[in-house]
């Protein structure tokens, strides 16, 4: 092949490559010759680009650190630089280039020139990224799906859901289908509470204007399976997203359930309140019998001390000891109430059992408050079956009906109780009605619990500790105790035992 | 010839009451009794007038602040000036417009007809 042949078909094909910018230039940087590829690349004519610097290609970033002159310098010492960064078009739109500078030297080694070939490779990029950000999102749902909180989309412009996490989807029992695009407020969190909706729907126009919102709500909760559902709590936050220009195109919603620390928290609270009502009605409780104590002591020492002739009679001595001796009664009745309770907190409620006939156990209980009864005006009727054995402990089982007996003497004085004793199903029953004011559907449940008392602390003296005690010491004999009334009507506490096996 | 009213004391615990009326009545006073604040307002007006009032807070029927209430309702001064002492179990307590004084329980006896000999001076 002639030399003028190879190089002008040489010449030809640089000229026709359309893909790649392949050019020379002088020692200084400036451009000699100019192909297709160049032009298509470039945006720049043959006639525009031959004779102007190489630097033109360049970003103002690039100029300022005076990159190209240092490409070529590499160049110069390697042989080759090669590298890939960002270029501008003449429209000044940028490419992602492959750059390959060669410098050319002749044989005697004087530099000549560089040839400079330049690809685009901004489509690979474009795929990269794009490649990248699909990764980014799979990581971000697998992350939002694992996230205990709900996450999801908001439309600015509409206020339509357009993704939400699998969590906040299944406390609904809901499937993207059937809420993403739909109003926001108007999904099934917040639909059945029109109060929630409101301020939801106010956070999203909020949002839409750029203003970020945070703020605790409820929800309604309906997981599948759950036919009726219910109203949770949820802290709840909506933030604009704004893109590269500063438009808003999304807002993040999402909530984080708190249900059950408030429940926690509102248990705690409540705790607290019983037990400062507690020590209140309990120091009162202590003083009462205190003061009586007090006073009657100090009459006493008042006796002994002043005019005893006419006042230190041997009648009055034994009236007033008797009744500090009352008063002490009183005060280790309340403080062993206080120990029980704290007892059974601590389950440390222990039982000494043995087997006992209960028509025994009632009707002594019932002979020792005899006068107390007579003095309230209650007539006990009985009608005890005799010969039922259960496993009692004797102390505590005493307890529960000096409880109720005390109960009948407080609420329902000057008016008659019953007292039975049959069986049933291998259990004792026994029965305490008397004609009071009669017990509330309502409150049936609560008068077993700790500190309740339902009439108030203003009427009847007591600590509401009584009947919760009663009950802790029944559960400890496997029976059990409820009570059977209506207002005006009375009430009747039925206890039920097992029954223990006759001695052969 | 002047007129003496009563001591009332209302309280509905009867070691309290009873002991207080003993003391006091040792102590040269007339002193009547009642175990709720609305016999005990039946009895002022019985009486027409009363030398003290000592009302316990808390008790059945009729409270030491409704008794309050009804005695500043009356007509006769004699009633509805007589001065009045609160006995009280409270620790805390909130002060009452026209009472001459609160009693802690449990009290003192000497403190207490200290007290009391301030408010109606023994003829």
């Amino acid at each position: 092949m002639k030399v003028e042949n190879t190089e002008a078909i040489f010449k030809f094909l640089v000229s026709a490559v359309q893909d790649y910018a392949i050019f020379a230039l002088d020692p200084q940087g400036n451009i000699l010759t100019w192909n297709i590829g160049a032009e298509r690349l470039k945006g720049y004519t043959a006639q525009e680009a031959i004779g102007s610097h190489f630097s033109r290609f360049y970003t103002p970033e690039d100029l300022a650190r005076n990159h190209p002159a240092k490409e070529l310098e590499q160049a110069i010492i390697y042989g080759k630089y090669e590298e890939e960064g960002w270029r501008v078009r003449k429209d000044g739109s940028r490419f992602w280039a492959h750059v390959v500078i060669t410098a050319l030297k002749d044989t005697e080694g004087q530099l000549k020139g560089f040839a400079k070939v330049t690809r685009d490779l901004t489509d690979r990029i474009k795929a990269e990224q794009m490649r990248a950000t699909e990764l980014a999102y799979q990581e971000t749902k697998a992350l939002l799906n694992a996230s205990p909180s709900f996450f999801g989309f908001v439309d600015p412009q509409t206020g339509v859901l357009t993704i939400s996490n699998d969590l906040s989807l299944k406390v609904i029992g809901k499937t993207r289908e059937e809420v993403f695009g739909k109003l926001f407020w108007e999904c099934p969190w917040w639909k059945p509470l029109p109060e929630s909706a409101a301020r939801i729907r106010e956070a999203i126009e909020k949002a839409a204007e750029g203003e970020s919102s945070e703020f605790d709500v409820t929800y309604w909760s309906s997981p599948e399976g759950t036919p009726k559902g219910q109203a949770r709590w949820v802290t709840f936050r909506a933030i604009p997203y704004r893109d590269k220009a500063g438009k808003i195109n999304q807002i993040a919603v999402s909530g984080i359930d708190f249900t059950e620390r408030k429940a926690a928290e509102e248990q705690t609270k409540e705790a607290i309140r019983i037990r400062d009502e507690f020590l209140s009605i309990a120091s009162h409780e202590l003083k009462t019998p205190l003061t009586g104590i007090k006073i009657h002591t100090q009459l006493l020492k008042r006796m002994l001390t002043k005019d005893p002739v006419k006042t230190l009679t041997n009648e009055r001595i034994s009236q007033f000891v008797g009744i500090v001796e009352l008063g002490m009664d009183r005060l280790s009745r309340l403080v062993e109430d206080m120990l029980d309770i704290s007892r059974i907190e601590n389950r440390k409620l222990s039982f000494h059992f043995e087997k006992i006939d209960l028509s025994e156990l009632v009707s002594e209980t019932l002979k020792r408050f005899r006068l107390e009864l007579a003095d309230a005006g209650i007539e006990v009727i009985t009608d005890l079956e005799a010969g039922l054995l259960a496993k009692v402990d004797r102390f505590r089982f005493e307890q529960v009906l000096t409880n109720l007996i005390t109960n009948a003497i407080r609420y329902a004085p000057r008016k008659p109780v019953e007292v039975t004793l049959s069986h049933a199903n291998k259990r004792a029953v026994l029965s305490f009605r008397d004609s009071g004011p009669g017990i509330d559907k309502k409150d049936q449940e609560k008068i077993f619990k700790r500190f309740e008392r339902l009439i108030s602390a203003n009427e009847v003296s007591g600590m509401g500790l009584g009947l919760f005690i009663c009950k802790q010491i029944i559960l400890g004999h496997r029976g059990s105790i409820r009570v059977e009334s209506e207002l005006g009507q009375g009430a009747r506490f039925i206890i039920e035992l097992p029954l223990a096996e006759k001695e052969p | 010839m002047k007129m003496t009213f009563p001591i009332v004391i209302i309280d509905d615990e009867d070691l309290i009451r009873e002991g207080l009326r003993q003391f006091l009545e040792w102590e040269g006073y007339t002193v009547f009794t009642a175990n709720n604040g609305q016999k005990g307002l039946d009895l002022i007006r019985k009486n027409q007038g009363a030398s003290l009032i000592v009302v316990d807070l808390q008790m059945p029927v009729m409270s030491g602040e409704q008794f309050l209430t009804a005695l500043k309702a009356e007509e006769n001064p004699a009633i509805k000036n007589a001065p009045v002492l609160l006995l009280t179990a409270r620790s805390q307590i909130s002060a009452h417009e026209g009472v001459a004084g609160i009693v802690r329980k449990p009290l003192d006896l000497e403190d207490f007809l200290s007290t009391v000999k301030r408010l109606c001076p023994s003829d």
